[in-house]
């Protein structure tokens, strides 16, 4: 079993940033970041094994193809068990945080910015915590 | 309805002692409780009448007084007599002018060789009874009429056939600023300029608690120094003066209508500001912090460091604008007053 984390937002600077992160907590070494939902929907749909487990921290306001977007469209392929999204955003929206709640991808809805300390946090989640080493 | 111990207060005008004292017999005899007041001119009549404070229930007036009879004596005592009832006795030889007396408001009249005692009973008790019952007709048609005349909101009655204007109250005629005159000259649409249709408001038929339908839509209805007005108007078919007529109560809505739409304008900016919030203020701010996070690791280079800060400032500079932008939005929040856009336009002439 392997562990893929993809980045999808369409401010580069965060990208930047989350692949860092995810890179130096050990998360994954070699994180994928999309500017859009469709690239990343894109990129999911030919990568997809069910051998291997995704992790998307996912934005919701982008351009092209937003989240809620993306969630629709990796419907037609993606099963829930190895696909694990973190809803990531910058949003405050109540509207948008129960939407989140309730959509079978989601795991978590985290606020930007997603600091190193939370990314630990994650990497001991129940669906998570048997990829890492925990000392 | 009847009741044995009142007492009717009886104004007797008769010049002639022998006639007032037959009539005193007459009234001693019937089972009445009677009290005369006698008058034997119009003279004293008319000071009596107007000058006692209590209460006169009938008069028995004799038609030829010394100083005036007959017709004269009629339109002289009925405007002073107001709302008491008149029983004309007259004599044989009069009773052509008698009978045209009735016409002239006399209640009834008795022939004096005929009176006797059951004779004038009858005719007082159904006269003051009458005239209570007509009466209280008149209060209750009054009060109808002025719950229409008297009503704040303007109302009109048209005819259904004709559509000219039957009648229209007070309220009507100061808000529209017709005359009653001009009303009864005019039609509905003299000052209708556009109707439910036209303005895309809805035009609804609704049932009354009592179960009568009865149309309610808005209106554009245009005043006689040409302001606009947006109206709510309800009306229903009744039968007015023996004809079939529509009457209308019209309901100026305009300020309600632009309060409304200043309150929704409102609410459309807060909306906007509320997404604004949550959206676009949040985003720099948080790319911020995790920028100032990374830049307190260690870790990274004096490259990176550099890098990292000019985009500290950069989303600084971006959240400075959004804050902005936020505050004049908030400015566009006051009252304005858009009467002008409201009313004008969308009109028929």
């Amino acid at each position: 079993m392997k562990l893929q984390a993809v980045i999808v937002d369409d401010d580069d600077i965060f990208n930047m940033l989350s692949r860092k992160m995810i890179q130096k907590c050990g998360f994954d070494p070699e994180p994928k970041t999309f500017l859009n939902g469709r690239l990343a929907s894109e990129f999911l749909k030919m990568d997809y094994n069910k051998d291997q487990t995704y992790v998307v921290f996912l934005d919701i306001n982008m351009p092209v193809m937003d989240g809620w977007e993306f969630l629709e469209s990796i419907e037609a392929f993606a099963n829930p068990e190895n696909m694990l999204i973190f809803m990531v955003t910058s949003s405050t929206d109540e509207e948008d945080i129960n939407k989140a709640n309730s959509n079978k991808y989601i795991l978590k809805y985290l606020s930007k910015p997603v600091l190193s300390d939370d990314l630990r946090g994650l990497m001991k989640h129940p669906k998570l915590t048997r990829f890492f080493d925990h000392d | 309805m009847t009741d044995q111990n009142y007492n009717y207060r009886v104004l007797v005008i008769e010049d002639s002692p022998g006639d007032f004292m037959l009539v005193q017999d007459y009234l001693d005899e019937s089972i009445l409780n009677t009290e005369l007041i006698h008058a034997k001119t119009f003279k004293q009549a008319k000071q009596i009448l107007e000058q006692t404070k209590e209460r006169i229930d009938i008069i028995l007036l004799d038609l030829s007084l010394p100083d005036i009879s007959r017709a004269e004596l009629i339109e002289k005592i009925k405007p002073i007599s107001l709302s008491i009832p008149i029983i004309v006795l007259t004599g044989y030889s009069d009773l052509n002018f008698a009978t045209k007396s009735l016409s002239l408001g006399i209640s009834d009249y008795l022939i004096k060789e005929n009176i006797n005692s059951t004779i004038l009973y009858k005719s007082i008790l159904y006269n003051t009874e009458r005239f209570k019952f007509v009466k209280n007709l008149q209060d209750s048609e009054k009060r109808y009429s002025d719950l229409f005349h008297l009503s704040p909101i303007p109302k009109l009655v048209q005819d259904l056939s004709t559509n000219i204007f039957l009648d229209v109250n007070e309220a009507a005629i100061h808000h529209y600023g017709y005359s009653l005159v001009e009303f009864l000259n005019m039609t509905m649409d003299d000052i209708v300029m556009s109707t439910a249709d036209e303005i895309n408001i809805s035009h609804t038929e609704k049932i009354s608690p009592t179960g009568d339908m009865y149309d309610q839509n808005v209106e554009r209805h245009r005043k006689k120094n040409g302001e606009t007005i947006l109206v709510e108007v309800k009306s229903s078919v009744l039968n007015f003066r023996g004809r079939s007529a529509r009457l209308t109560l019209a309901n100026d809505i305009t300020d309600k209508f632009m309060h409304i739409k200043t309150i929704e304008y409102q609410n459309e900016k807060l909306r906007e500001i509320a997404w604004l919030q949550s959206h676009v203020v949040r985003a720099p701010l948080a790319r911020m912090m995790g920028l100032i996070h990374s830049l307190s690791d260690n870790l990274i280079s004096d490259k990176e460091r550099k890098v990292y800060l000019t985009h500290v400032m950069r989303s600084a500079k971006e959240l400075d604008t959004i804050i902005k932008n936020v505050v004049n939005k908030s400015r566009q929040i006051k009252f304005k007053s858009e009467k002008n856009e409201i009313t004008s336009g969308n009109s028929r002439r």
